[in-house]
């Protein structure tokens, strides 16, 4: 995942997020299948991604999210934050995960 | 496709209309325009019948399929990727035929199993001329295709029942010289679930449930049976060496 510069990327950080409906997870050995059926998506997660992705329950923070991850795996902050940034925008993007306050950066 | 209190309609303009009645289990077949007897009968065995299977709970997968050394290679791609000229020249070489199609997945003790819809080997004119017996007998597909269906007979290597899944094969044709290197290199677990899942028949691609019960099912036997990506040229005089790679694979992964 790369780094990427811009607004919304900069915002995707401040919402909290949660598993839109209708997308169906399953786990493999080296990560997890996402699929939107709405979208027509599949979209396949590494284990950081799925440890991540898991935690979009609809109340924990980024900054958080970010916390669990620097516990969990060999990383550091600036990576950690900056490919949290991208997933986000991905997932988002593709119909996977959607913010749960008002203002989402899902359009 | 049409839906009408839980049944389904499968329109194909001009040819024929193909229903299917959940509660009894039938499908039945409407020519609706000058349709042959092989076009009708393509279109129900390739097109109704493993749609219909999978409404009855199965998972049915797009993939051609042989069995060597008593387990079942499955090869997964496109349409027009070269999955029935890959299977037919395995079956060329002494490997018995699944099919060049369709397969039931299936689950057997602790491991995963293939079943042929039906036993079938469809090829273009050019695949025929290549990797088929010259003298084997052949009928058009449909009226509206140059494919030719090989009639298979009781001579022929057929297996009609369930076979252990032994590798899993995504054929990637690349747009390269004949002199470039055949190649098959192990997808990730999840890469592999993907492309399972893309290969599905659904009666009703829309629903999310069979979606999601096919989805577990994929990753299943991504789990269980190693898969890899088998690239090479478009260009016939290759395919020994695609045989040879996927032979190294099978008994790589029966090892």
């Amino acid at each position: 995942m790369g780094r990427h510069a811009g607004t919304d990327f900069e915002d995707a950080l401040k919402h909290t997020y949660r598993h839109r409906k209708g997308v169906s997870v399953a786990e493999v050995d080296d990560g997890a299948v996402l699929l939107s059926l709405d979208k027509g998506v599949y979209y396949g997660l590494n284990p950081t991604a799925l440890f991540i992705f898991q935690q979009f329950d609809g109340t924990k923070s980024c900054d958080a999210i970010i916390e669990m991850v620097l516990d969990v795996f060999d990383a550091d902050r600036a990576a950690a934050t900056a490919d949290l940034t991208t997933l986000v925008h991905d997932l988002v993007a593709n119909g996977l995960i959607a913010a749960v306050d008002a203002d989402a950066v899902s359009r | 496709m049409y839906r009408t209190k839980g049944d389904f309609l499968l329109r194909f303009p001009g040819l024929a209309d193909i229903s299917y009645v959940r509660a009894d289990r039938q499908i039945a077949v409407d020519a609706t325009g000058p349709a042959s007897a092989e076009t009708l009968e393509h279109l129900l065995l390739d097109q109704a019948l493993p749609r219909a299977i999978s409404d009855l709970g199965r998972t049915v997968i797009h993939a051609g399929a042989v069995r060597i050394n008593g387990r079942a290679a499955l090869f997964l791609g496109e349409s027009g990727a070269g999955k029935s000229t890959l299977v037919a020249s395995l079956f060329g070489t002494g490997h018995a035929l699944l099919s060049d199609d369709a397969v039931v997945l299936g689950k057997r003790d602790d491991y995963q199993t293939a079943l042929a819809t039906y036993p079938s080997l469809r090829l273009w004119p050019s695949s025929l001329e290549s990797v088929a017996d010259p003298a084997a007998q052949v009928a058009p597909m449909a009226h509206y295709s140059a494919k030719r269906r090989l009639l298979l007979d009781s001579e022929d290597r057929i297996e009609v029942g369930d076979v252990r899944i032994g590798g899993l094969f995504v054929i990637n044709i690349a747009d390269v010289g004949i002199e470039s290197p055949v190649t098959a290199t192990r997808l990730p677990e999840r890469d592999a679930t993907i492309e399972l899942v893309k290969a599905g028949f659904r009666l009703d691609p829309t629903d999310p449930v069979v979606a999601a019960r096919d989805m577990q099912r994929a990753a299943e036997v991504a789990k269980a049976v190693p898969a890899w990506r088998l690239t090479y040229p478009r260009d016939f005089s290759v395919l020994g060496h695609v045989r040879d790679a996927i032979l190294a694979k099978m008994n790589e992964g029966a090892g």
